[in-house]
């Protein structure tokens, strides 16, 4: 029993972690896009559909927000 | 966990800096060309070998009321000009535009033309040729020579080359032709040619011309400067209702070439935006070195300014193809054009006006009216109340004594081929047929001086006579637009700059 919560305890704190790291990328990822934006318009968007990277990120942070905070 | 950590860290950093690399690789462009490819007709919409484009390089036609594109299908074009912004990364000094078309065109609009914006402030586009009805259908019964690019169509066989043309032409001026006016060019250079007609005879009129009328914003004027060299007098006023201040500059031209510049200062007091309209301010520019002969001048303004009372030392003085009439009383003027287009910019100038005997009403602002006479020669323009647009292929002036065209007739859809027109000269590639009667034309421009904002040029699409209301100059359909954009490459750039 205790190792079968382990393993569920381990599972979760991976899946936070991996969750987090996919945060950080894509946040990057639009922050280095703003940043293109700023001094090469129109060369980013250009490439990337920024609505749905931006919709990602928004479903990564309240996903992230709701396994944060289940205790 | 810290190692799952760290690996995830590094791909995912591995992959911005990978972004990174990418879009900086794109901008720099080292191999010195980029090439946006726009296919209408199926959902490849991506710039070519770059298969993770997610945004066209070529925007939205606009206005979008003057185009249709059904699933899948065509992009139709119904109206005209329409205007697409492209992309590209950095700026190129040459860009090669291949249009897939299918010209559904007659004879009230024959010619489909496109470029890009060269000029900002004047609204000056640089055209090149696509199609052309006349060249290609409609002179059936003229005789045709061709040499390379050059044709030379004649209504009675003269000339058995292109070269003895050239050579008559360069040589004797216009005095081949039967009558006055009888060679009509379409795309020459304009730079070498003979003159359409000697104008010397006027230089011996020292008479000042008082230009009655008041024009807003930028206008090109053809001028013919006597002995004692050039002198412009008049009133500049300021309506402020742009925000940017309202610099404005008198540029003289000898063919192409820039003689003299004059620049206006906005030293003004009134506030921008604040339609505090200035009062009447004296400006004079003159050149007393210039050489007296025909020029082009070009006042360079936005349309905030006002010039009035122009007081100028010769007595031929006609405004180029365009007018904005600022008067809130009748004008009168004269055009050697029997096409008149017309456009009021405001309810109170709403009019009946008279043109070569015939009359139009006008009654919408903002609507575009055109009027075509059948008459030939020099037409006059009543108008009960300034405050129009006029627009032609030809001049306006203030009398007959004073209009001068020193121009070629050129073969657009106004020309009378009937009667005037003997020969005519064209510098026209023929497009390539392709399979289902579609259409490739390579067009070439030099865009070291193009106009880009934003990392976008402008594109236009013009096919003049093209009328989405009256729908009698047809349509065009339009498969494909690929724009290459090249230069030199990043290699060459190296070379040069360490004088290998």
């Amino acid at each position: 029993m205790a190792a079968l919560m382990k393993e569920k305890f381990n599972f979760k704190k991976k899946q936070k972690l991996i969750v987090e790291e996919f945060f950080y990328f894509l946040s990057s990822l639009l922050l280095a896009g703003l940043l293109v934006e700023l001094i090469f318009p129109g060369l980013f968007i250009l490439y990337f559909n920024v609505s749905l990277l931006a919709a990602l990120w928004l479903l990564n942070l309240i996903y992230l927000l709701c396994i944060t905070g289940k205790k | 966990m810290f190692f799952l950590v760290s690996k995830l860290r590094f791909i995912w950093l591995i992959l911005v800096i990978f972004v990174i690399f990418f879009l900086f690789y794109q901008f720099v462009s080292p191999s010195g060309s980029w090439v946006c490819r726009h296919v209408f007709i199926s959902s490849d919409r991506f710039p070519l070998g770059q298969a993770a484009a997610s945004g066209p390089c070529l925007g939205l036609a606009s206005p979008s009321e003057r185009v249709v594109q059904g699933q899948g299908g065509p992009l139709l074009l119904l109206g005209e000009p329409v205007y697409f912004s492209v992309f590209s990364p950095r700026a190129f000094s040459n860009i090669n535009l291949e249009i897939t078309y299918r010209p559904h065109l007659n004879d009230v609009a024959p010619v489909f033309e496109l470029g890009f914006l060269a000029d900002k402030d004047l609204w000056r586009y640089h055209l090149q040729p696509v199609y052309n009805f006349w060249l290609e259908q409609g002179l059936s019964n003229w005789k045709v020579i061709n040499s390379g690019n050059l044709r030379l169509f004649q209504k009675q066989e003269k000339f058995f080359s292109v070269d003895d043309f050239l050579e008559t032409w360069h040589n004797q001026g216009s005095d081949f032709c039967p009558t006055p006016r009888c060679l009509a060019l379409y795309n020459i250079n304009d730079e070498d040619l003979p003159p359409v007609q000697n104008l010397d005879f006027l230089l011996n009129k020292e008479v000042e011309l008082i230009f009655p009328y008041k024009l807003r914003g930028a206008h090109q004027f053809y001028i013919m400067v006597p002995e004692n060299g050039f002198k412009l007098e008049g009133f500049l006023t300021d309506l402020n209702e742009n925000k940017e201040k309202d610099t404005a500059e008198f540029n003289i031209f000898s063919g192409k070439r820039l003689v003299g510049t004059f620049f206006l200062p906005d030293d003004r007091s009134q506030a921008e935006e604040g339609f505090d309209v200035s009062e009447p301010q004296l400006f004079s520019v003159a050149k007393s070195d210039l050489e007296p002969g025909l020029y082009r001048l070009e006042f360079r303004a936005s349309d905030d300014l006002v010039i009035s009372g122009l007081n100028f030392n010769s007595q031929h003085l006609s405004i180029i193809n365009k007018i904005w009439l600022f008067d809130k009383g009748p004008v009168s003027l004269v055009t050697d054009s029997s096409y008149l287009q017309v456009k009021p910019l405001s309810p109170e100038f709403l009019q009946t006006l008279d043109f070569g005997g015939q009359k139009l009403s006008i009654q919408e602002i903002y609507h575009q009216y055109e009027l075509v006479n059948q008459k030939r020669g020099y037409l006059k323009i009543d108008m009960p109340a300034g405050g129009l647009t006029l627009a032609n292929n030809g001049m306006f002036a203030v009398d007959a004594s004073s209009l001068l065209n020193p121009d070629y007739p050129r073969l657009d859809r106004f020309l009378p081929l009937d009667d005037q027109i003997d020969f005519i000269l064209a510098d026209y590639q023929s497009p390539v047929y392709q399979e289902d009667s579609w259409l490739r034309s390579s067009v070439d421009f030099s865009a070291s001086d193009f106009y880009r904002e934003k990392n976008h040029y402008s594109l236009i699409l013009s096919v003049p006579g093209l009328d989405v209301e009256g729908g009698q100059g047809g349509f065009l359909e339009i498969k494909e637009i690929k724009v290459k954009f090249y230069g030199r490459s990043l290699g060459d750039k190296i070379k040069e700059w360490l004088h290998l």
